[in-house]
C-alpha cells in the first residue's frame, strides 16, 4: 500500500482520520498505534515480527537505564567521593553494556537482512578472484518495510536516553507507535523521541484549518510525485535501462531528469506523509529545505534528506570524532605535525565512517558505497583545498559571499550532485562510468532540435508539463527559502484566488497526473530502502 | 456569546466545505465529458480500443461476449466461431483486466449488445498479488466506471475546442472483432504447471465480490455464464483449476478448463504460443475455439446466422482471416 495508491488514500487514512476524530482524546493515541500496526500488518505480514523486536528491545534497554540510574541515585547517598566515583564508573560500564548489547541487536538484524546476502555474494566474488570456488549462505528472507527507517529511530531513542538527554518512556504503546507511526515507518523522516514522542501520545482533537493544511500538503505531494515524478520515470527508465544504445544529450536529459523525479519524488513524499500526520496534529521534521539553492554538496546534504544527515552526524559523527581515542590523537598530530592537520584528521576518519555508512545505508551494493564515498571525496577535498580559496579570494580580493561567486557554486553543485545521481541510478558503478563516458561521445544539441529527443518515452506535451512543473516547483522553493509559510499566507488570501489555486492543484493532479492506462505505476524509490 | 460565534464559524465552515466539494464534482463531471473519447477508433484516446470495437458492430447482432484478459484475446477465434458454428461473438478481452475490470466492460457491452451467452476467463479472478493490491485493483474499476475523467484524464493531450463537448459517436469495429492475431511460434520450455496435485489455490476474496457481482449483472439480463480457463503456460496451475472446479460445482455454473483437454483440442506448447507460453497464437486460437464451439453447441441454444443477408460482413471479415491464417496476407 503506497501513500499515492488509491486504497491508502481513500480508505486508509480516511477511515483512521475518523476513528481518531471520534475516539476521546486519551484514547486517540491507541487508534494511531492500531492503524500503524494494521499498515505495517498489510505491508509486511509476517515480518512485523522484526519491528516488535526492535520495539521490545530498545522498550527493555531503556527501562534498564532508568534501573541503573534510579539505582544510582539511591545508593550513593551517604557514601564517599572516591567510592562514588568508583560506582559511577560501574554505572557507566553497565549502561555503556545495555547500550553497546541493544544497538548490536538492532543493528544486527538490520545487518542480516539487508546486508547478509550482498556480504556473501562480495566474499564468494572475491575468493573466485583468487580461483577459489567457496559457497557462501544465503537467506531467502525480504527486507522488512522501512526497516533501515525504523531501525535508525530506535538506535536514536536507546542512544538519547543513555546519553541522558531524557529519561525512557515507561509505556510501551508510547515506544510502538514512535516506531511504528505509518506515515514515517516507510520513507521517514528519521523520527526522534523527544519531538514526536508526546506529539503522538497527547490526542489531538479536530482542528479545521489543521486538517485543511494536511489534505493541502497531501495534495502538493501528489502533484510533485504524479505529475512530475512519474512522468520523468518514462525516459529516465528508457535510457538508463538500455543505457548502451544512448550516449550524449540523451543521457544528459536522463539524468537531470532523474534528479527532478527522485526530488519530486521523495520530497512529494514527505509532503504527503507530513501532511497525513498533520491530520492527527502531529508534526513530522523537516526533510528538505530547497536543495538545489546549495552553494556547496556539504550544504546540499543539510538540505537533502536532513533527518538522515542529522542521524549520522548526533550518532556517528560525533560518536567518532569527539571520542577520547581521537581527540588524544588529534592532539598529538597538532603538536608534532600542524594544527590544520590536526584539526583536519578526526573530522576526515569520522567523515569516512558517515559517508561510508550513508552510502550503504541506502542499499547493499558496491555502487551506494561508491555513492557515499563520492560526496566523501568532494568533501575531503573541500576541506584539504579551503586554505588555498581562502588565499585565492584574499588575492584577488573577490567576495566569497558575492552574487556571481554564489551562482558560480550554485551550478558547480547541482552539478557535482547531477553525477551523484546518475551513480545512485546506474545499475552498476561499471555502468555509472560507461554512461558517464558516453556524453562525451557524439554530444550533440540536435535531438533537442530536431525532436529526436521525443522518441525516448516522453512526447512534447510530456515534456511541456515537465517544464511547467519545475518552473512551479522553482518559484515555490525560491518563496520558502525566502522564509515564506505558503499555506499561511494563501489561507488569508482573498476566497476566489484560494480556491482557484486549490482547483488548479487537484485538477493538475488529476489531469495531467501520469497514471492509469499507459503509465507504469512507479513505487516510491526510498521505500526500498 | 462566544459559544454562538463558534457555532456561527463551524456553520460556515460547513458550508464552505460543501460548496468547495460541489464545486471539485461539478468540475469533474465537465472535464469528464470534455475528456471522453470522441470516438471508439484507436486514434481517439478510448481505452483498449480492439476491446471496445462492439460499439461499431450492428445493435444486438453480438451473441456471445467473451470476457478476460490477454489470454482472451489471444486465444479465443470469432472468426473460427462463425464459419463453424454461425455464432457472433465478440472477444472484449483487456490486457491484465481484473475482475472488476470485466464487469466494466460487460455493462459497456450491454448498453449496444444483447449477448446469449457470456464467456468468462476466469485467470482474472487471480489478478493482484494480496488483498491491498487487489482490492486496490477493483477500487479503480469502479473509479474508471463513475469517474471518466479517472480514465481518460491523458486524453488532455488530444484537446481540441472544436469538439470537447460533441457527443462520441461509437461506430468503429476491428475485423478480428477483438481477437490479437498473430502467427509468431516461440515455443515454452518451462515446467508443467498442470501436474495434478490435491493442492488448492482459493480464488481471491476481494475479487470473489466483485465476481459476485459480474453473475448479478448476468442474471439481470437473463444471460447465463460459462466459465472458462483459457491455456497458459505460465500463470494457470492445477491448484487454480482445483479451485475453480470445486466453485463452479457449488454454484452449479459451467466451466471448462482448456488446460486439461486432451486429444485433437490439446494445446501444443511448441507450435501454438507466441511468446513463450505466456499467450496463445492464432493456431492456438483455433484449437480453443474449437473445444469451446462444440461445448456451447452441445449445451446452449443459439442460432445459426450464416446465410442471412443481415451478417453477411461476417462472410467478408471470414475471408480476410481465412487468408491471413493460410499465409496469404
Amino acid at each position: 500500500m503506497g501513500y499515492t495508491s488509491v486504497f491508502y488514500l481513500c480508505v486508509f487514512l480516511i477511515a483512521a482520520f475518523a476513528c481518531y476524530t471520534i475516539v476521546p482524546v486519551k484514547h486517540k493515541w491507541k487508534v494511531l498505534l492500531i492503524f500503524s500496526y494494521l499498515f505495517y500488518f498489510i505491508n509486511s505480514k509476517k515480518y512485523i515480527v522484526f519491528l516488535l523486536a526492535s520495539t521490545i528491545s530498545v522498550y527493555i534497554g531503556g527501562l534498564m537505564f532508568n534501573k541503573i540510574d534510579d539505582g544510582f541515585t539511591l545508593a550513593k547517598k551517604g557514601l564517599a567521593r572516591e567510592e562514588k566515583k568508583e560506582l559511577k564508573s560501574l554505572i557507566a560500564w553497565q549502561k555503556k553494556t545495555v547500550c553497546v548489547i541493544v544497538v548490536l541487536f538492532n543493528f544486527g538484524m538490520l545487518v542480516f537482512l539487508k546486508y547478509f546476502n550482498f556480504f556473501s555474494a562480495s566474499a564468494e566474488a572475491f575468493f573466485h578472484t583468487l580461483h577459489l570456488d567457496i559457497q557462501f549462505p544465503m537467506h531467502h528472507l525480504w527486507l522488512p518495510l522501512g526497516i533501515s527507517f525504523y531501525t535508525m529511530s530506535a538506535v536514536s531513542y536507546l542512544v538519547d536516553v543513555y546519553r541522558g538527554k531524557y529519561r525512557a518512556c515507561s509505556q510501551f504503546g508510547k515506544v510502538a507507535l514512535f516506531l511504528a507511526f505509518f506515515p514515517h515507518i516507510t520513507e521517514g523522516p528519521i523520527g526522534r523521541f523527544d519531538l514526536l514522542g508526546d506529539q503522538l501520545y497527547e490526542g489531538h482533537s479536530f482542528d479545521y484549518e489543521r486538517t485543511a493544511f494536511g489534505f493541502q500538503l497531501i495534495l502538493w505531494g501528489l502533484f510533485k510525485k504524479m505529475v512530475l515524478a512519474d512522468r520523468a520515470n518514462m525516459l529516465v527508465k528508457t535510457i538508463f535501462d538500455n543505457y548502451k544504445e544512448y550516449s550524449g544529450i540523451y543521457v544528459v536529459v536522463a539524468v537531470l531528469l532523474y534528479t527532478l523525479q527522485l526530488y519530486a519524488e521523495f520530497s512529494g513524499c514527505m509532503d504527503i506523509v507530513s501532511g497525513s500526520a498533520q491530520l492527527f496534529g502531529v508534526t513530522l521534521s523537516e526533510n528538505f529545505r530547497q536543495p538545489f539553492l546549495s552553494g556547496s554538496v556539504s550544504e546540499f546534504w543539510r538540505r537533502w534528506h536532513i533527518t538522515l544527515g542529522a542521524w549520522f552526524r548526533d550518532y556517528v559523527f560525533y560518536t567518532v570524532s569527539l571520542s577520547k581515542t581521537f581527540m588524544r590523537f588529534s592532539k598529538k598530530v597538532k603538536e608534532k605535525l600542524s594544527p590544520f592537520l590536526g584539526g583536519l584528521f578526526p573530522a576526515a576518519v569520522a567523515m569516512f565512517v558517515v559517508w561510508f555508512g550513508t552510502g550503504i545505508w541506502h542499499g547493499a551494493s558496491w555502487k551506494y558505497v561508491a555513492y557515499g564515498l563520492y560526496y566523501y571525496l568532494i568533501m575531503l577535498l573541500g576541506m584539504l583545498f579551503e586554505p588555498v580559496f581562502r588565499r585565492f579570494f584574499e588575492k584577488t580580493r573577490m567576495k566569497r559571499e558575492g552574487k556571481a561567486v554564489y551562482v558560480f557554486r550554485l551550478v558547480r553543485t547541482f552539478l557535482l550532485v547531477n553525477i551523484g545521481m546518475m551513480l545512485f541510478r546506474a545499475d552498476t558503478v561499471k555502468s555509472f562510468i560507461s554512461m558517464f563516458i558516453s556524453i562525451f561521445r557524439n554530444f550533440s544539441f540536435a535531438p533537442l532540435i530536431n525532436g529526436d529527443i521525443l522518441c525516448v518515452g516522453l512526447d512534447i506535451y510530456d515534456f511541456l508539463v515537465l517544464i511547467v512543473g519545475v518552473i512551479i516547483l522553482f518559484m515555490v522553493g525560491l518563496y520558502k527559502e525566502k522564509g515564506h509559510d505558503i499555506r499561511k499566507e494563501l489561507a488569508e488570501t482573498n476566497l476566489v484566488f484560494r480556491w482557484l489555486v486549490y482547483y488548479g492543484l487537484i485538477f493538475a493532479v488529476l489531469i495531467f497526473g501520469a497514471y492509469g492506462s499507459g503509465y507504469e505505476a512507479a513505487g516510491f524509490i526510498y521505500a526500498q530502502f | 456569546m462566544k459559544e454562538r460565534k463558534i457555532k456561527k464559524i463551524t456553520i460556515l465552515r460547513l458550508i464552505k466545505t460543501i460548496v468547495f466539494f460541489s464545486g471539485v464534482a461539478a468540475l469533474i463531471c465537465l472535464f469528464s465529458i470534455i475528456l471522453r473519447p470522441k470516438d471508439n477508433s484507436p486514434k481517439s484516446g478510448i481505452l483498449n480500443p480492439n476491446a471496445r470495437g462492439f460499439y461499431g458492430e450492428p445493435e444486438n447482432t453480438i451473441d456471445i461476449a467473451v470476457i478476460g484478459n490477454s489470454d482472451a484475446y489471444s486465444g479465443f477465434s470469432p472468426m473460427r466461431l462463425w464459419n463453424e458454428y454461425g455464432y457472433t461473438s465478440y472477444v472484449a478481452a483487456e490486457g491484465a483486466q481484473n475482475i472488476g475490470e470485466s464487469v466494466n466492460i460487460l455493462k459497456e457491452m450491454l448498453t449496444c449488445q444483447s449477448p446469449e451467452l457470456v464467456v468468462l476467463d476466469v485467470d482474472c479472478l487471480w489478478a493482484g498479488e494480496g488483498l491491498v493490491d487487489q482490492l486496490e485493483g477493483n477500487m479503480k474499476s469502479v473509479m474508471y466506471n463513475y469517474l471518466p475523467l479517472y480514465r481518460y484524464h491523458d486524453r488532455w493531450k488530444q484537446f481540441s475546442f472544436d469538439n470537447m463537448f460533441d457527443e462520441p459517436e461509437f461506430n468503429w469495429s476491428p475485423r478480428t472483432k477483438g481477437q490479437w492475431l498473430s502467427r509468431s511460434v516461440t515455443p515454452y520450455e518451462g515446467e508443467d504447471l498442470m501436474t495434478p496435485s490435491e493442492e488448492k489455490f482459493a480464488i481471491p476474496k476481494a475479487n470473489l465480490i466483485f465476481l459476485d457481482y459480474f453473475f448479478k449483472v448476468c442474471e439481470e439480463n437473463e444471460i447465463p455464464v460459462l466459465l472458462v480457463a483459457l491455456p497458459s503456460g505460465i500463470s494457470w496451475t492445477y491448484e487454480k483449476h482445483n479451485s475453480m472446479t470445486d466453485f463452479a460445482k457449488e454454484r452449479n455454473l459451467d466451466f471448462i478448463d482448456l488446460n486439461v483437454v486432451e486429444g485433437e483440442y490439446a494445446i501444443d506448447w511448441s507450435q501454438d504460443t507466441r511468446d513463450g507460453g505466456k499467450h496463445l497464437n492464432c493456431y492456438g486460437a483455433e484449437k480453443v475455439t474449437g473445444y469451446i464451439g462444440a461445448y456451447i453447441h452441445s449445451n446452449y441454444t443459439i442460432e445459426d446466422k450464416r446465410g442471412n443477408e443481415a451478417y453477411k460482413d461476417w462472410d467478408v471479415c471470414y475471408e480476410q482471416y481465412r487468408k491471413y491464417m493460410n499465409g496469404e496476407k
